[in-house]
């Protein structure tokens, strides 16, 4: 029982900072790979890519 | 029940503190990882033709990403050894902040996405080149070379080389003389680097059970391959010039560059007993890194300011 720590302990605080921060970098790089392919996907469509008959 | 309640918590909490995304990015071998983009970026600034920016900082992206990729594998595979070595002890995994599970994971999503990115984002000629280097690194060299064979670094550094090739074919969309000569000077660079910098950790790799070129041959003979190999190395350097791939300002620097290298080299080949053959081993150490940036600086200035020029 002496393992089990109270919700409000540093260690417990400091764990939950820690999860936040690496689960906010991840949603970051996967916000910048979106906006990566998307530039990437313009660049290869060319500038004129609006310009064509329908 | 209670004693399973009690390793559920264990485990539960046991992680008392989660990794940091500081020790993710340690995961990556950062140092490694800038030696990386820097080389593949002189490639894609040596290579002929041109690339729109936007593509360009992808493709470093992904190489960066291939890299940090190697690294984590890397380390979730001689976490053991790392353990041992004084040098590397203080790594993530020895340390007991990542689990090998997480870092396996990490490198291996990393892996994914950075091929991925460089195929469908620049081309599949470079992807498939970023994909043989992690897989060289992670299996040729980590897994099969490294605890076998004296010549681990001696393959194992085509992994390391690679990278201004990656570059070079990310512009090209192809592989060319002039991307195997900027492979070729970092390959023949590896053995006397790694060398040095074991004639004087010798004992690490010893008591890790790595069977580098000093552990397994002796000093006296690390001494002759480290000659050896710096014969080749330096005129090899100065061939860029020969084939046009480098002006006037990088034969220069690389002639003189090459100088101290063997100067430096032929010390440790003669100073073999006390404290000053490990001093002249850690110049060597010290100075190919110098020497390698330097290089590779001069090649990228050079073809920067010709592209700036025209």
């Amino acid at each position: 029982m002496a393992l089990v720590m109270s919700p409000n302990s540093d260690e417990e605080q400091e764990r939950q900072k820690r999860q936040r921060m690496r689960s906010l970098v991840i949603a970051l790089a996967l916000g910048v790979m979106a906006v990566l392919f998307y530039l990437a996907t313009i660049v290869h469509l060319g500038g004129d890519v609006g310009n064509r008959p329908l | 029940m209670q004693e399973l309640s009690t390793q559920g918590e264990a485990s539960r909490i046991g992680k008392v503190s989660e990794p940091s995304v500081g020790e993710f990015v340690e995961l990556m071998k950062p140092r490694v990882m800038s030696l990386v983009v820097f080389t593949a970026l002189t490639g894609m600034l040596a290579a002929p033709g041109s690339i729109h920016p936007v593509i360009g900082v992808i493709a470093l992206l992904a190489i960066a990403m291939g890299a940090g990729a190697s690294g984590a594998l890397n380390m979730w595979y001689d976490a053991d050894i790392d353990a041992r070595m004084a040098r590397t002890a203080a790594r993530p995994i020895p340390r007991g902040r990542v689990t090998g599970g997480e870092a396996l994971t990490f490198g291996s999503i990393l892996a994914v996405l950075s091929i991925l990115t460089l195929g469908v984002l620049v081309n599949w000629t470079a992807g498939a080149l970023l994909a043989l280097t992690i897989g060289f690194y992670l299996f040729v060299y980590t897994m099969w070379l490294k605890r076998r064979t004296p010549q681990n670094i001696v393959i194992g550094g085509a992994a390391g080389a690679f990278p201004p090739m990656i570059g070079w074919a990310a512009v090209t969309g192809s592989v060319s003389v002039e991307s195997v000569l900027m492979f070729l000077i970092i390959f023949m660079w590896t053995p006397p680097h790694f060398w040095a910098l074991a004639l004087y950790r010798c004992r690490d790799y010893e008591r890790a059970g790595v069977p580098m070129l000093p552990v397994v041959a002796g000093a006296e003979e690390t001494r002759r391959q480290i000659w050896l190999y710096s014969l080749i190395l330096v005129p090899l350097a100065i061939t860029p010039v020969l084939i046009g791939l480098a002006g006037i300002v990088y034969g220069v620097v690389s002639a003189v560059l090459g100088a101290v290298f063997l100067y430096l080299a032929w010390k440790v080949r003669r100073i073999t007993e006390g404290r000053e053959a490990d001093q002249a081993a850690r110049q060597l150490f010290v100075f190919s890194i110098l020497y390698l940036f330097l290089l590779f600086a001069v090649l990228l200035v050079e073809h920067a300011a010709a592209r700036w020029i025209t």
